[in-house]
Parts: C-alpha cells; sequence; structure tokens
C-alpha cells in the first residue's frame, strides 16, 4: 500500500484522504476504519505537533475540614485504613464526625481532639472485639477465657 | 501464552489464499446497508446505516462516571511527572497528586467504545497492549474470551513496520489497537503506538497523567496503573466488541 510513515506529519485520516483524493489509493482499498473515522471523529486531532494547551493553573482541590483532619494527624491519628475493604469509613472520617458531634456538644475547643480520639478509640476496640459463633464450644470458652495480649507475661 | 506475532502470521497465510479478502473487507459493510432497502423493503425492516446513529451500539449504557469513580479511574500520578498536553483532561490537584476530571473521560471513553465497536461490526482485527506485568494475563484473557489478540511482552523492533520480511509471508496487521497503557515503563512511551500511526492503524489509549497524548487517535485520560482501573476497561472493550460482532452475525445472517 502506498502511504506515507511519516507520523509527525499530519494524521492517519488526512494522510489517507490526500492518497484517495490524488487518487494514489482506490476507494476499494481504503481502510477498514476510514468511513467510521469520518463519521465519530476524535474530539481532538490526534497530530503530533499539535499546540500546547494554554498553561492554566492546576486547582488545588482542599476541603472546609482539612483544617481539622491535620490536627488529627500531626499528633499520629488518624492511620488504619483498610484498603482490602473501601465500603467501610476511614478512621479519619470517624473522628470528623465525632469531632462535629462533639463541638455541636459544647465540648471546650482544646480539649476536643483528646476526646474525639478517645471515643473513636473505644468505638473500634468494640468493633474489633470477635462475637464466637458458637458460644458454648471449646474453643470459644478457651479464647474467651485466654489473655491474648499478656500472653508472655509471667 | 498468547503470541500475537505467530496469530499475524497466520492471517497472513489466510488472506495469502484468499486475496480478493481484503478489498471486499474494507466495503463490506457500506455495501450490504447500500443494497438493503432494495432487495427487502417488505419482508425485513429497514436496516438504518449504523453510521448515521449516533450510538448505534448503546455503548453509552455500559458505564456511569459512579463506575469509573469505584474503579479508582480519577487517580493520576504526581504533579511532577505532568506531561503538558494532559492538562486539559484534569479536574485539580489532591495534596500533590492528580486527580482527572471523570466527566471528561467519560466522553472520551464513550467515543473510544463506540469506535471499538463498529471496528468489531466490521469485520476488523483488534489487538489489545499492555507492557505492565501486573495486568498481561487480565489483558490477554480478555483478547482471548471475545475472540480477538493481545500483545503485551516486548515489542520487537519491525513487527508492525517490517511485518512482511520478519513473518515471511503478507501479513494482515490488526485494524485498531487498544492500549491498556501506552508506556514501556516510566520513561519512554511504546513503541506500537508510533508504528500504528506510521502504518495507518487508529489506536485507543488510555493515557495517564505522564503520558502523551497527541499520536493516539483516540486517547482516554484515565488512571492506567490500578489492577482494578485495567479490569474495567477490559470489562467495556469487551462488550463493545461482542456488542459490535453480535450485530454483524445478525447482519450477516439477515443477508444470506
Amino acid at each position: 500500500m502506498a502511504t506515507s510513515r511519516l507520523e509527525r506529519i499530519g494524521t492517519i485520516f488526512t494522510r489517507v484522504e490526500g492518497l484517495l483524493t490524488r487518487g494514489a489509493m482506490k476507494p476499494d482499498d481504503r481502510p477498514l476504519w476510514f468511513d467510521v473515522y469520518r463519521a465519530f471523529p476524535p474530539n481532538e486531532e490526534p497530530r503530533f505537533a499539535r499546540p500546547k494547551p494554554e498553561v492554566k493553573k492546576i486547582r488545588q482541590i482542599l476541603y472546609k475540614e482539612d483544617a481539622i483532619r491535620s490536627k488529627f494527624h500531626s499528633e499520629g491519628h488518624g492511620l488504619g485504613i483498610n484498603m482490602l475493604n473501601p465500603s467501610g469509613e476511614t478512621q479519619t472520617k470517624r473522628l470528623l464526625q465525632q469531632y462535629e458531634k462533639l463541638k455541636s456538644e459544647g465540648v471546650p475547643e482544646n480539649e476536643l481532639i483528646e476526646k474525639s480520639v478517645a471515643a473513636v478509640s473505644v468505638e473500634r476496640q468494640l468493633a474489633s472485639k470477635t462475637i464466637p459463633k458458637n458460644p458454648d464450644s471449646v474453643t470459644a470458652q478457651v479464647l474467651g477465657s485466654a489473655d491474648i495480649k499478656n500472653i508472655f507475661k509471667e | 501464552m498468547f503470541s500475537s506475532a505467530n496469530l499475524l502470521l497466520i492471517l497472513g497465510n489466510s488472506i495469502k489464499n484468499s486475496g480478493l479478502y481484503l478489498r471486499t473487507n474494507s466495503t463490506v459493510a457500506q455495501t450490504v446497508t447500500q443494497k438493503e432497502p432494495e432487495n427487502t423493503q417488505e419482508t425485513v425492516p429497514k436496516r438504518n446505516n449504523p453510521l448515521k446513529h449516533p450510538d448505534y451500539f448503546r455503548v453509552h449504557n455500559l458505564f456511569t462516571v459512579k463506575d469509573l469513580f469505584d474503579a479508582r479511574v480519577h487517580f493520576g500520578h504526581k504533579e511532577g511527572s505532568l506531561d503538558e498536553y494532559m492538562t486539559p483532561y484534569l479536574y485539580g490537584s489532591r495534596l500533590g497528586h492528580l486527580i482527572f476530571d471523570l466527566d471528561i473521560t467519560a466522553d472520551y471513553l464513550r467515543k473510544a467504545l463506540n469506535f471499538t465497536a463498529h471496528i468489531a461490526y466490521r469485520g476488523g482485527i483488534i489487538c489489545f497492549f499492555n507492557r505492565n506485568a501486573l495486568n498481561a494475563h487480565l489483558v490477554e484473557k480478555t483478547a482471548q474470551e471475545c475472540g480477538e489478540y493481545a500483545h503485551t511482552r516486548f515489542w520487537r523492533g519491525g513487527i508492525f513496520t517490517n511485518a512482511d520480511h520478519q513473518f515471511g509471508a503478507i501479513t494482515r496487521l490488526p485494524d485498531l489497537c487498544i492500549f491498556l497503557n501506552t508506556q514501556n515503563n516510566i520513561l519512554s512511551q511504546h513503541t506500537a503506538v508510533r508504528d500504528s500511526a506510521k502504518m495507518l492503524i487508529p489506536t485507543i489509549g488510555i493515557v495517564d497523567t505522564n503520558c502523551n497524548p497527541n499520536l493516539v487517535t483516540y486517547p482516554v485520560p484515565g488512571n492506567d496503573d490500578t489492577p482494578c482501573a485495567i479490569e474495567l476497561y477490559c470489562k467495556l472493550f469487551k462488550a463493545a466488541i461482542l456488542r459490535g460482532k453480535e450485530e454483524r452475525m445478525k447482519l450477516l445472517q439477515e443477508s444470506e
């Protein structure tokens, strides 16, 4: 097929169109995609040497609650995201909810962070406690009486 | 597991045996649609020309913007690696990480899916590309499931540009290349993007914020690294191809 391989000149469409209008390519031999491209051209011409888009400042995405969020993070809270289960709320989101709740209850500003961290950690401990499926089984009884945290202590 | 080079060679041989195939192939859809109204005006309802319809294969209902968001398509790379040509597709930057505008992405993706369906409808050969080892198997499996081809390994130079010599026979090249990532590694673009443009093959490419979209015919701005995003793209392109093929089968059965 007589084609130009200079991919930096024009586009694939203009190169085929040129061959067709000048008779170097018979209309029957036009590529399969040609009519589809003509009917549905891409939003921008796929030209290699296209003018650069105008330089715009990239918008910074910031939220109102970022100020509070940064307070939690600077104190080392707000970690512990379960990436395998993205449907659950993150620790930071819970902290923020707790913060707002306590604030509306009228807790003083300097105690807000500490109190919301304490409330969320209690919440987490309750949630992480496993409930045995069969409480009467021997396994459940042994596990219930075992003190896993102090297993190496005398 | 699935070498496109051998498959192209087989195709090349089969083309050689039936020399007329390429010529009829390029115009088959049009000739049939033009003849249709004359032959079967009363028996079969008139089949519209798919190119006149803005969304003949109804690809717009394949996904929603929420699906894109859930598949983490909006995540780009960090600001420092931004390609200037990608700025129009951005929504903003969240603490240094670029975020795509998914409304723009959805528009581009729908255009790409529509084009894919039309190529499949016309009996074109579609080849998937991907150079990320993590997603290679998924891409190859998708290609196999929709009866098309994949190339996810090292690209020997000249597979397109010197095909007849490399495979020792006249070789039919794909009619559409779909790139699920357009980079070889973080620094260099896949050679097949350039070679497709050289050989007048249209391309669809998922372009991340560090990629250059200029040579890609139908670029789709979006995350090209995360497996769940690639999974979504694979699902969508597969669905579009199957819709195109299904319509083609209907057309062939009607015209028989």
